[in-house]
């Protein structure tokens, strides 16, 4: 049952990542309804009524995903409790999170049939319903709980994650408005006052995170010494990957016109939204964390972090795991060593460490290989380098040989006899994933033209296993441990990201406008080789 | 968090009150507290009292000379359940 609520925690944050996701979108919904696609005398009004219609119709289909997210939320988060607190159903229906769960999947169920056309107090209903759901959120999030300056916290919280709705909820129904929309006028008129929507929202959203953080981080130290700094830390690096998006979107609004602006900027709004989403998800992962306030004695000093990280030669020898049988001294639970944050380790302990710090590097290896290769492609004097998806057969050869050292030709086990073994059998079809995955894009790389939206395929999956990357828990007995892997992981799902949205715009982008684009992605993947090369765990 | 008996101290027996403080406001109706006994057995302690909305009280009985572990489950207003556990000696 405790692995069940060690998944459940999991799901538990991917699900707070729903709700949130799903509350900006109400509130990015209606604030389009209401203020963006608001009448105008500047263009026919018949394109406003049907950018209403429709940006109606997908805040209906939202407020119905909040329901589903909420119904989940509830389940999850109560059979955690009930396990672990070992108490009934009724009594875990009483929790404060029951019910603020409760109130926001009513709230959404409201907007969804309020949403309804033709109703005549649609919008004061919406507003009242997506208020309600605002407020019952905020009081999930760390600001309820906190002892002292509770109230200006829950207004701060109230502020930024309205002003995200706004913004990041926004964007969304934007690329909807300008797709349903062709008119360049109607397309202009959405753009201009979203820009203006934006500013505002960004100014909001940054001042109100700048008073939590002075409330929540508690020492300069933190932001690189918690798990709650790094996630901050790459909030922080993507809100600006998305403000200087949205920042080139202001300037172009601002010196060009309408038929030169509006086809770069949809495509600019689609990696703002992808990054936006993500930046959601990485706020979810904060309120999972104890805020760094609370963990004054858990900082991790930048003196222990260069000695875990500092550069050394990468390991590439793979140690076996010898399981000792009883009678045998024991050696597996005799303590060999302690690491820089106190963590006991036994012989055994520091095998499976030398082994996942080897399974990393070689993974760095082909990565960088990657990177370097792709690289040389765009120097354009090296065409060869175009083949570098080849290497991630080396990730499926990698699997298929070192991945599960018990089987051959490492391990005693036999190659066929282990495939009914439920884990291995999963490694192998990853192996297998890979190698369909490098013919798949090579393919799409030698005939871009004709399998344009196949092409779109690897950002997407770059970008979404980054995102997991970042509301993925490193679950350790020792707060100070975690807070390592964090270290070495949340970089590389940053970076991850970032080579995920550039490469999108470089295949969406105007062909005139990819050369800066074209770059990022094979840097980002130059700079998660070296990573992985020099991740540690001892 | 702050506790009595502190981490690792050694306490005067019998009859211990217990007093947990936290630095979020927690939910004392769907927290629990637990006593391991120096023979390893788990005893559920009282269901713990809020003097404030950061603090849990309750009280252990009849404990003989020995060292304990003092577990404890709380339910943070936010939702978030967290757990810990406190060492100390009975004399």
């Amino acid at each position: 049952m405790l692995k069940l609520v060690d998944i459940f925690d999991y799901v538990a944050v991917v699900l707070s990542a729903g709700t949130l996701l799903g509350q900006s979108l109400l509130l990015g919904g209606l604030v389009f309804l209401c203020w963006i696609a608001r009448p105008s005398p500047d263009v026919p009004p018949e394109g406003l009524v049907s950018v209403r219609a429709f940006t109606l119709r997908w805040f209906r289909f939202a407020a119905l995903g909040l329901v589903a997210v909420e119904l989940l939320y509830l389940y999850v988060n109560t059979t955690v409790l009930m396990a672990s607190a070992e108490i009934p159903f009724t009594e875990a229906t009483g929790a404060a999170f029951f019910i603020a769960g409760s109130i926001i999947l009513l709230a959404a169920l409201g907007a969804a049939i309020a949403g309804r056309p033709g109703g005549r107090y649609t919008v004061w209903l919406l507003t009242l319903f997506v208020l309600i759901v605002l407020g019952a959120s905020v009081m999930t999030d760390h600001a309820a709980s906190r002892i002292e300056g509770r109230v200006p916290l829950i207004i701060l919280t109230a502020l930024h994650e309205g002003a995200t709705g706004f913004w990041i909820g926004g964007l969304p129904f934007l690329l909807l408005g300008l797709y349903i929309n062709r008119d360049r006028t109607t397309q202009w008129l959405l753009t201009r006052r979203f820009s203006q929507l934006a500013l505002i929202s960004v100014v909001v959203l940054v001042f109100s995170g700048l008073g939590m953080s002075l409330k929540y981080m508690g020492s300069w130290g933190a932001l690189i010494g918690t798990s709650y700094g790094l996630l901050l830390l790459a909030k922080i690096t993507m809100l600006g990957a998305m403000l200087a998006l949205g920042g080139i979107n202001f300037l172009m609004l601002r010196r060009h016109g309408p038929e030169q602006v509006i086809p770069r900027l949809r495509r600019l709004v689609e990696a703002e939204v992808g990054i936006g989403i993500t930046i959601v998800l990485s706020a979810a992962s904060m309120t999972a964390q104890p805020p760094a306030i609370d963990l004054p004695n858990d900082v991790i000093p930048p003196s222990h972090i260069w000695a875990r990280y500092h550069p050394v030669w990468p390991r590439f020898a793979i140690p076996k795991i010898v399981e000792h049988g009883p009678g045998q001294g024991n050696p597996d639970t005799k303590i060999v060593a302690y690491t820089t944050e106190g963590l006991a380790v036994s012989a055994r302990d520091l095998d499976i460490m030398h082994q996942s710090e080897a399974n990393h590097h070689w993974m760095g290896l082909i990565v960088l290989g990657m990177g370097i290769l792709a690289v040389l492609a765009r120097t354009g004097h090296a065409p060869w380098a175009e083949y570098w998806p080849l290497l991630m057969i080396g990730i499926a050869v990698f699997i298929l040989l070192l991945g599960d050292p018990e089987c051959w030709p490492l391990g005693p086990m036999g190659f066929w006899s282990t495939w009914a073994d439920p884990e291995i059998f999963q490694h192998r079809m990853a192996a297998l994933l890979c190698i369909g995955f490098a013919i798949f894009e090579l393919r799409v790389r030698r005939s871009p033209q004709q399998q344009s939206w196949q092409a779109l395929i690897f950002p997407m999956i770059c970008a979404a296993g980054a995102a997991l990357l970042l509301t993925h828990s490193h679950d350790s007995s020792n707060v100070r441990e975690e807070t390592m892997a964090e270290l070495s992981h949340t970089p590389m799902a940053v970076l991850g990201v970032m080579a995920g949205w550039s490469r999108w715009l470089e295949l969406r982008l105007p062909s005139d406008d990819r050369r800066f684009v074209s770059w990022i992605w094979p840097v980002c993947f130059v700079l998660i080789g070296a990573g992985l090369l020099n991740y540690r765990e001892f | 968090m702050q506790s009595k008996p502190a981490i690792n101290s050694t306490v005067q027996g019998p009859d211990i009150p217990i007093w947990l403080r936290f630095n979020v406001r927690v939910d004392g109706k769907r927290s629990r507290l637990t006593l391991v006994e120096p023979n390893g057995a788990s005893v559920d302690l009282p269901a713990p009292k809020q003097t404030a909305p950061d603090i849990l009280e309750t009280k252990a009985s009849g404990l003989k000379p020995g060292a304990y572990k003092l577990q404890w489950r709380a339910l943070a207003s936010d939702g978030h359940m967290s757990n810990g556990e406190v060492d100390f000696t009975v004399k």
